[in-house]
Order: C-alpha cells, then structure tokens, then sequence
C-alpha cells in the first residue's frame, strides 16, 4: 500500500494492523463508495496479513476511477467494458473520450491542479516531454514488478522502440529513455502502412512498391479511369500530412531532421537539408497523380476516398485499417491489401513512432484503482478484444501477431512490423512540437498546391523553425 | 413600433418627485448585484488577460515569466500576421456588405406580401439560429472534395469542380458565402421589422406623386430604413470580426493561412499550442479594435435617435 | 397588364428559390442522417431509404451517444441561466432607464460592450475561476458565466422597453408612496412582460449555442451541453461518421426549429427595439 499511497493513510492499513475494528472496516469503507465485493475481498485478504494478500485486497478496492482517453474508437471497447470491470475489480469507470486538442488541454488542466480531475491518462507520445518531462505523473517501476496481474508479460510484450516512446523517460536529461517508467503503452501504437488496391495493381501488372521511385512510377501506371493513382494528406497545417506523408519519404530515406540537442541549445533544423527537399518534392510530383480536391484532404477524407474505391494506393496510419477492410463501411472492403511502406534498404517500412501510453498523474485521487485499471487495459485480454470488435490499433506484439486475430483483419501483422521499425521523432521531446509540426505542415502546403517551390516552401518552414526553436530556449 | 416618446417631463408636473440621496440609494440596490456580477466575470477576465498578455507560459514547468511587449512585437512581426489581419478584414467588411445589400434586398422583396412568404420567412430565420458546429459540418458535407453535393451541381451544371476549401484563392470566399447564408438573415429581420414599422402615408404620398418604383425607394424607403441598415450592418461588423466557428468546422485556417482569422489565431496558439501569453496578447489587440468598433457603434446609434423621432 | 403578371410570376419564383437556398442544407444533412455510412461516399445521395437504416442512426445518436442527456443539460443550463439573468437584468435596466445620474449612458455602453469580447480572451480566465470555486464539471460551473454572457444584452434590450413606458406610470404610483424598487416590482413588470420576453429569447439563444467556455469546464460526458458533444464529433483523428454525425445535427436542430417557430415575433420585436434605441 505504502508504495503507492504516499502518506495517505490507507484504511487497509488500519484493518490490518488491529487499528481498526470490522465494523468500522465496512463503515468506512461504504462511506468510500467500496462495493461489497470488494469489501468481501478485501476483508478475507486483509485475515492473512501477507504482502501479496494486501496487494490483493487494494487491488480489490475498487472506487471510482476518472479515465481520459482520446476518442479515436478504442473508447467504445472500453466502453463495452464498463460492466465486467464493475463485477471484476469493483471499479466504477468515469470515462471521457475527447479529440486530440481538447484533450491536451484537459490533461494539462488537470496534472498541474492541486488535485486532478483525472486518476488515469492517455498521453500522446508526443506530448510526454511536456508533461511526464514535467513531473506530473509518478513512476510505475515498482507498481510492474510486484503489483502487476499475472501474464502480464512486460516488458518483453512490447517493441523497444515503444517503451523507450511511450514508456520510460528522464525528466532531468528531458530525453526519452532512461530508467524510469512513467507510462505503459497503450491504447493505440499508431503506426503506418501503405494501403493497395491488389486487384488494380494486377490489372496494371504492377509490383506492390518498395521504393519511392517504384512508387511514384506505380502512381503513374494506376493513374486514369476515374481512379488517381494515389492520394495524400495535402491539407494545409495537418499534423498527419507531416507525419505520414512527408516524414515516412524522409525517414526512410534515412533523413536527419536535426543536429544537436536542446541541452546543448544547439538544437537547429535540417529541413533544407537535401533528403528534406527531395522528400517534398516526391510529395509534390505524387499530387499530380492524386485526386482533384486533394489540397484539402484531411485523415478523414481520405480515407472515404479510398473507401470509396477512387485510390489505387495510400499511406496512412494502421487505425484505419479496420473501416477500410470493413465491408459496411467500405465499398473496396476485399480488393484491399497492406504492405510496409517504402525505403531504402533496410530502412524499408520505417515510420514515424507514433502511439499513446497510459499513466498515472501524481496528484491522481484513486491510484490503488487507477493502477487496477491501468494493467487491464494495457493487458493483451483487453487489446484482443479491442481489435476483434473495433479494430484499432492495438500496442502490444502479441496483439500484433496473434493467429486467431490475424486471420480476421491480415493487416495486423504488418501493422506490427511497422510498429517495430518506427524511428522516434526528433524534436518529440520539446513542447513546441506540434506548434513546428504545424508551421511544417503549413509551408508545404504551398509547394504541394503549386504556389511555391519545394525548396523555398522547405526554407521558409525551417526559418520558421528557427524562430520557435530560439523563442523556446533550444537554440542560441 | 412608433417612435420613441420623449423623457422629458411634461410641463405642469413637478420634475422629481424622489429626493437625490434616496435616488442613490435605490440605483445602488437595483443596479448593485448586476454591477457586480459583471464585474466578476467581465472585468476580472480581461485585466487577468492583459496582464497575461505581457508573459510568457512555460507549459513544462507551469510557470509564467514576464516579457513586456515581447507578444506584441512578436505578433506584429511575424508573417501570417497580416494575412490574418487581412483576411479578418475580408470578412468583417466585404461579407458584411454582401449581407447588408442581400438582407435590405430580401426586406424590399418580401414587403411585396407574396403569398407563402410567411413561411419563407420562417425557413430564412433558421441559419442564425443553428448552432455554429452545425452550421459547419452541414457545409463540411456539402462542400466535400469527393462526395460534396456543390461539387455534384457545379460539374452537371457545367462549372467544372471548384476547390472550394482546397484552392487557397476560393476558401477565403467559400467562408464569406457559408457566413452569408448563415447571417444574411438577420440584416433581413432587422431592416425588414423597420420596413413594417414605416407609416403607410410615406409610401402613398410618394406614389401620389408619380415616382417610379426605384425613385420612390431610393429617394423615400432607403433613407428611412438608414438607422436600421447601418445598425446591421455595425453588429453583424463585430461579429464577424470575432468569426472563430466557421474556421475552426470548415478549414482550421488553411490553405496556408488564407482563411485564419484573428480569433482563430487566438486559439490556435491558446488552445493547441498551449501558448497562452501570446494567445492573451491576439485577444488584446481584438478587444482594442472590438472597443473602438463599439464606439463608433453606440455614437451612430444615438444618433439616429433623433432621425427617429421624427 | 402582362408586364404586372411577368413581374409576380417572377417575384414567385424567386420566393421558391430563396425558400431552397435557406432550406436545402437542412434537407441535405436529413438525408445523409437517413443513410447507412457506405452509402454517404455515393454521390447524388441516392433517394432510396431503408427504415432500418434510419432507426439505427437514431437510435444509435440517442440511446448510445447519451443524446437526451445533452439536451436536457442544454435545456437546464440555458433555462436557469436566462432567468438569473433577467433577475439581475430587469433592475439594472430599470436603474438606467429611469434614474438620472453621471454617467449613466457611458455605463450602459460599456455593459454592451462586454457582449463584443472574444471568447477566447475570456475562456481561460473564466475557467481559472470557476476552478477556483470548485465547481468544474457542474452544471452551476456553467450556469455563473452563462448569466454573464447574457446579462448586457438583457439589460440593453429591457432599457429600451422601459423607455417606452412612459414615466407618469412610475410617477403616479410614487405620489401614492411606493418607493422605486416596489414601482418596478408591482406596476411596471406586468407592462414590461413583452420586452422580458425579448430578452429571454435573445438570453435563450446565445447561451444555447456557447460551446468554448463549456468546453473548459465541462470534464465528464453527462454534463455536456449540445454544443460541447457535437463539437467531439468534429475530430480530425478519426474517420467522421458523417451518416451519425448529420444525425446529430439533425437532432440539434429540432429543439431550435420549435424554440424559431414559438419566437418569430419576438425575435421580431427585439431587435427593433434595439435598433430604435
């Protein structure tokens, strides 16, 4: 209890220690809102008196746990869940689903309040620097080494890359990494795939692309009939056009978006470097072959257009994979194939990391139940029901991989590959990263709707950079 | 409704009846709790986002750090700046004169009395009345590069497809007709309620005359709907000087920043990029110009109270 | 006079296309609330509609998307706010109306101008207090700044009623010994009813629409007022489902669509009296 607790008293405690009468027990813990389940549990635990019993007891402690989480469809799996979680851990689940904005902006409200609105956040990868950087969640080392249900199989369960993301962090070097865990990953990964149609592509008598160059003469060959050759996220200021399109042609091609580091305040940006404006111009050559409206296609339109059967091939984040291969919602459902997404060489399939990691903030009013909580839905139980009745990403490799799931939706396995060759974006760990993402995804939009070229729109977004980066202290 | 009647007591009558202290007292007690509450929660908010305006928000370690005008010069100075100020402005002006024109327009033609057009007139109101997200998704879908019913009508009626929120050279005017559609309305109400007030002699001695329809409208109707006219023409200027919704549903300020608006700006470095000072320093430079707009506002309103009365 | 007929057979068809304009998306978005999600990616919607498809849409937004929830809080957040409002609103008019003293016109001006702030520049700060106050998340979190949301334009458009009535009601009734504040309660506010109608309805519609400062302070889902759970529908992270979505939309316009038909003529009224004054 004391691991977690932190001072406050704990009325497991008191039982234990003879303290505290039964009677008062079940008083006291009625008044918590404990139900009686629980209350059983805990008492019949509480007889023996042994760490591992206590553990049990607090695990069966129940209350209310207040969940924020994104609402990109994994909610509606938790939400399927209220129920068993009730009957299973006692646990009564407030749950608030939010879009990504409003909820960067409720976690920050939150964590940095006295006490928190919230026991068990959903943090985006690319919000960790500011927010585990800035201690506002507590350390989950012990907590998965002795309090952790069994099967639970960490770390081994998941990509490094992932636990080095959306896992462990060092708030005084402000770097990813390090010895201390703040967050398990989960509930999405997020990474990216490259969607075909495999019944154009044999039509065209063309390969699934493995290069660039081979895939911008594959959107070519499919170019035509009413069908663009590929599409893209060309909206202007779209985090997603930077991070799927742009950025999966830069990485993989073995770009290096910075030098230095902001320790050193030297931390400068090589978006005019060659591989920077190489991979804008393929982006600008490719919208030749994309749909007319494609200057304004956000991650929703899209994809409708893909499902709608007007792409031969697109790149996106896995997540849609589920309504694309969904017959209800898409009318390509089965002539829809996946692949890693091109590269050289063995960079092949190198993506951005993306994805999310559960974590509970320091000043989290139930953590003995927000822990609870926290190992079911990060657990592999809860992620292969996700995906079989929602289809979203799941986080964990055995997810990824598992037989039963894959040959339902056969696109989690490459999913998966993807998952374990994404590349940590450079400037994750500041909190000016979607304000750059954004100016970025704002300056190419000029090269891609033709009003400037890709080296001036790639020199004006790097000017740009310049001037968050000094303004952030990262660069003198 | 008629014109005003005057406040100033008619003779014969004494001209106060309650002693000056007692006045003061009563002002206090009715006002009072009003005062107060505004004060709260007006006043308090915007000194707070005054004097935030002159810091800067670490978001890591949620502290605040003074900077003086730093915001301000960074605002002045950067190069969307006055894009977005140029952009506000197409939609505070332009739009509000595509509304002004179209909305009299619509009062004349429905003082025609059609048959049904109680009806239209009910259909007219509902736009203003929708909440803004609403407002969005419905022209969201309309507008979809892929499915969009517009793009549908455009290319069957010959336009060929129009990038109505891709092409950076139409979005800002997309925004300008999804406004109008939403707003034209009420210049209608505004002006069309003064047109019912008019006294029916007015137009019968204009007829009388010999006056053609345009004359007697120009040299008769217009004038007299003036005080109504520039009233909504003024309001509607405000509001749409604050357009935050429309951006926020249809575009998020793009392509490149053609359609970002001051508000928009706002909440963008506010609400996701968590840089709150300079957010308070975009709302500042709004609520200055809101302030001398309002001005201006209140004085041509009062004035017309005299045109008015007669 | 076949120059007359051509004219009306004109002013008819443009009163149907004005008709269309106004109307057509509204139909527009019934329809897609009517279609499955594949079907929306079909354009020309084709008319062919499946009952079922409709119930599920429907039943979807309304029973699983806690609908009435949102509805209800709108209702109770909007109602009780606009009476505090006019609570607080109908003296201060009166004040301003009938009581001479410095400055009185510039303070009514300021009271309007508070109506022209931003919301993003009062949205953090207001939030901030009403943390303080501890009352995040509640539906009283909301219903404090809503009232001053709509507080000046009540007050501005009860001065204006209260101009019209003329000020030998007040001083007939005070010769017969009723101080003010009993004036306003006992002799005016029966004559003022009209114009608090007015007010009510303007209170009414500009707080049902609010949705920034909600979003600050409204955390769990059962609080939420329509404008804060349409607004998670516009996600940009997920697919739209655009056939739900258009369901919503629909749903939220059908309280308004009652509320414009009760109203007409007040809203009518309202804003001449503002523009008169």
């Amino acid at each position: 209890m004391t691991e977690y607790q932190e001072g406050s008293g704990s009325i497991i405690d008191e039982l234990v220690s003879g303290d505290m009468s039964r009677e008062q027990f079940i008083r006291r813990a009625s008044l918590l809102g404990i139900s009686a389940t629980a209350i059983g549990g805990m008492l019949a635990a509480a007889g023996k008196a042994t760490a591992a019993d206590l553990r049990v007891a607090s695990a069966l402690a129940g209350g209310t746990v207040n969940l924020l989480v994104p609402a990109e469809g994994a909610e509606k799996g938790i939400q399927d869940k209220f129920g068993e979680i009730k009957s299973r851990f006692g646990i009564d689940v407030k749950m608030t689903a939010l879009p990504v904005g409003p909820l960067i902006e409720k976690l920050a409200q939150s964590v940095k309040a006295p006490t928190g609105t919230y026991d068990l956040i959903s943090v985006l990868g690319f919000t960790v620097a500011a927010f585990v950087g800035g201690g506002y969640f507590m350390p989950l080392n012990k907590l998965v080494k002795t309090a952790a249900p069994a099967g639970y199989n960490f770390p081994r369960d998941f990509a490094a890359g992932e636990l080095q993301y959306t896992g462990y962090f060092s708030p005084a070097r402000g770097a990813f990494g390090g010895k201390t865990l703040y967050l398990i990953p989960g509930l999405y990964a997020g990474p990216i795939i490259l969607f075909y149609r495999k019944d154009l592509l044999d039509k065209a008598g063309v390969a699934v692309p493995k290069t660039w160059a081979e895939y911008l003469d594959a959107a070519k060959a499919l170019n035509g009939n009413g069908i663009a050759g590929n599409t893209m996220i060309a909206k202007s200021g779209d985090v997603s056009m930077f991070l799927v399109d742009w950025y999966t042609r830069f990485t993989s091609q073995g770009g290096q978006l910075m030098s230095g580091s902001p320790q050193k305040k030297n931390f400068a940006p090589r978006l005019t470097s060659p591989a920077a404006v190489a991979a804008l111009e393929h982006m600008v050559e490719c919208v030749q072959y994309s749909t007319k409206g494609v200057n304004s296609y956000d991650f929703t339109i899209s994809t409708d257009a893909f499902s709608a059967g007007k792409t031969a091939m697109m790149i996106m984040w896995s997540t849609i994979a589920g309504p694309v291969y969904n017959p209800k919602t898409s009318k390509v459902a089965d002539k829809v194939a996946v692949s890693i997404t091109p590269g050289v060489g063995g960079r092949r399939g190198q993506i951005v990391r993306g994805g999310w990691g559960m974590g509970i903030p320091k000043n989290a009013k139930n953590k003995d139940a927000a822990w609870t909580l926290l190992t079911y839905l990060t657990s592999k139980e809860w992620g292969i029901y996700e995906v079989g009745a929602h289809q979203t990403d799941p986080a964990r490799n055995s997810v990824f991989f598992d037989p039963g799931l894959n040959k339902k939706f056969p696109y989690l396995k490459t999913a998966g590959a993807a998952n374990a060759k994404a590349h940590i974006l450079e400037i994750a760990n500041i909190p000016e990263t979607f304000e750059l993402i954004t100016i970025a995804a704002q300056q190419f939009a000029g090269a891609l709707s033709g009003s400037t070229t890709a080296a001036a729109a790639c020199k004006k977004a790097n000017d740009e950079w310049v001037k968050v980066l000094k303004r952030g202290g990262h660069l003198t | 409704m008629t014109a005003v009647t005057a406040n100033a007591p008619r003779p014969g009558r004494p001209a106060r009846l309650a002693p000056p202290t007692q006045g003061r007292g009563e002002a206090l007690l009715l006002l009072g709790p009003a005062a107060l509450y505004l004060i709260a929660f007006s006043i308090y908010p915007l000194v707070t986002s005054l004097v935030r305006s002159f810091q800067d928000y670490n978001t890591t370690k949620n502290t605040w750090r003074w900077i003086g005008f730093r915001n301000y010069e960074d605002l002045f100075t950067s190069s969307e700046f006055w894009t977005v100020v140029k952009n506000t402005l197409i939609l505070t002006t332009v739009g509000v004169a595509i509304q002004v024109v179209v909305g009299t327009a619509l009062a004349l033609f429905f003082n025609q009395n059609l048959r049904g057009s109680a009806i239209v007139r009910g259909i007219l109101i509902l736009p203003m009345l929708l909440t803004p997200i609403v407002v969005g998704l419905m022209w969201r879908a309309l507008l979809n590069p892929e499915w969009g019913l517009l793009n549908w009508v455009a290319v069957e009626l010959g336009f060929g497809y129009v990038g109505w929120l891709s092409d950076s050279h139409v979005a800002l005017w997309t925004l300008v007709l999804v406004d109008s559609w939403q707003w034209t309305p009420f210049v209608f109400v505004v002006v069309y309620a003064r047109l019912q007030a008019l006294p029916q002699e007015v137009f019968e001695a204009g007829s009388v005359d010999g006056a053609s329809w345009f004359q007697r409208t120009r040299m008769l109707t217009l004038p007299l709907l003036m005080p109504a006219i520039v009233f909504a023409a003024i309001f509607r200027g405000i509001d749409a000087f604050r357009t935050f919704d429309l951006v926020f549903g249809l575009t998020n300020g793009g392509p490149v920043q053609s359609t970002s608006t001051l508000s928009f700006e706002g909440f963008q470095n506010g609400f996701e990029f968590q840089r709150y000072g300079y957010a308070s320093a975009v709302s500042y430079v709004m609520v200055i110009a809101a302030a001398i707009g309002i001005t201006f506002l209140l004085r041509v309103v009062r004035v017309r109270r005299v045109d008015v009365a007669t | 006079m076949s120059g007359r007929v051509v004219g009306r057979v004109i002013s008819y068809v443009v009163l149907v296309l004005i008709g269309l304009a106004g109307i057509a998306p509204f139909v527009y978005l019934l329809i897609l609330s009517f279609k499955s999600r594949i079907d929306v990616l079909t354009v020309p919607p084709d008319l062919h509609f499946d009952w079922s498809t409709i119930q599920e849409n429907y039943r979807t937004v309304i029973h699983d998307q806690h609908y009435v929830t949102f509805v209800v809080n709108s209702i109770i957040v909007t109602g009780v706010s606009t009476l505090i409002a006019l609570g607080l609103g109908v003296p201060a008019a009166y004040a301003f109306s009938r009581l001479r003293f410095r400055g009185a016109d510039t303070w009514a001006s300021t009271i309007l101008s508070f109506r022209f702030m931003p919301p993003i520049a009062v949205a953090i700060p207001i939030f901030l207090m009403i943390r303080s106050l501890g009352l995040v998340d509640s539906q009283f979190g909301l219903i404090l700044p809503y009232v001053a949301f709509s507080l000046p334009l009540v007050i501005w458009i009860m001065i204006g009623f209260f101009d019209e009535i003329p000020r030998e009601i007040d001083e007939s009734a005070m010769v017969d010994g009723l101080t003010r504040p009993l004036v306003l309660l006992r002799v005016l506010l029966p004559l003022a009813r009209p114009g608090m109608l007015v007010a009510a309805t303007f209170g009414v519609i500009f707080v049902w629409n609010e949705f920034l400062v909600g979003l600050y302070i409204v955390n769990s889902t059962d609080r939420e007022t329509i404008p804060i759970a349409a607004s998670s529908l516009l996600t940009v992270e997920s697919p739209i489902d655009w056939n739900l979505a258009a369901t919503v939309g629909i749903l939220t316009v059908i309280p308004i669509l009652i509320f414009s038909m009760v109203v007409q003529r007040y809203i009518v009224r309202g804003i001449t009296a503002g523009a008169v004054r």
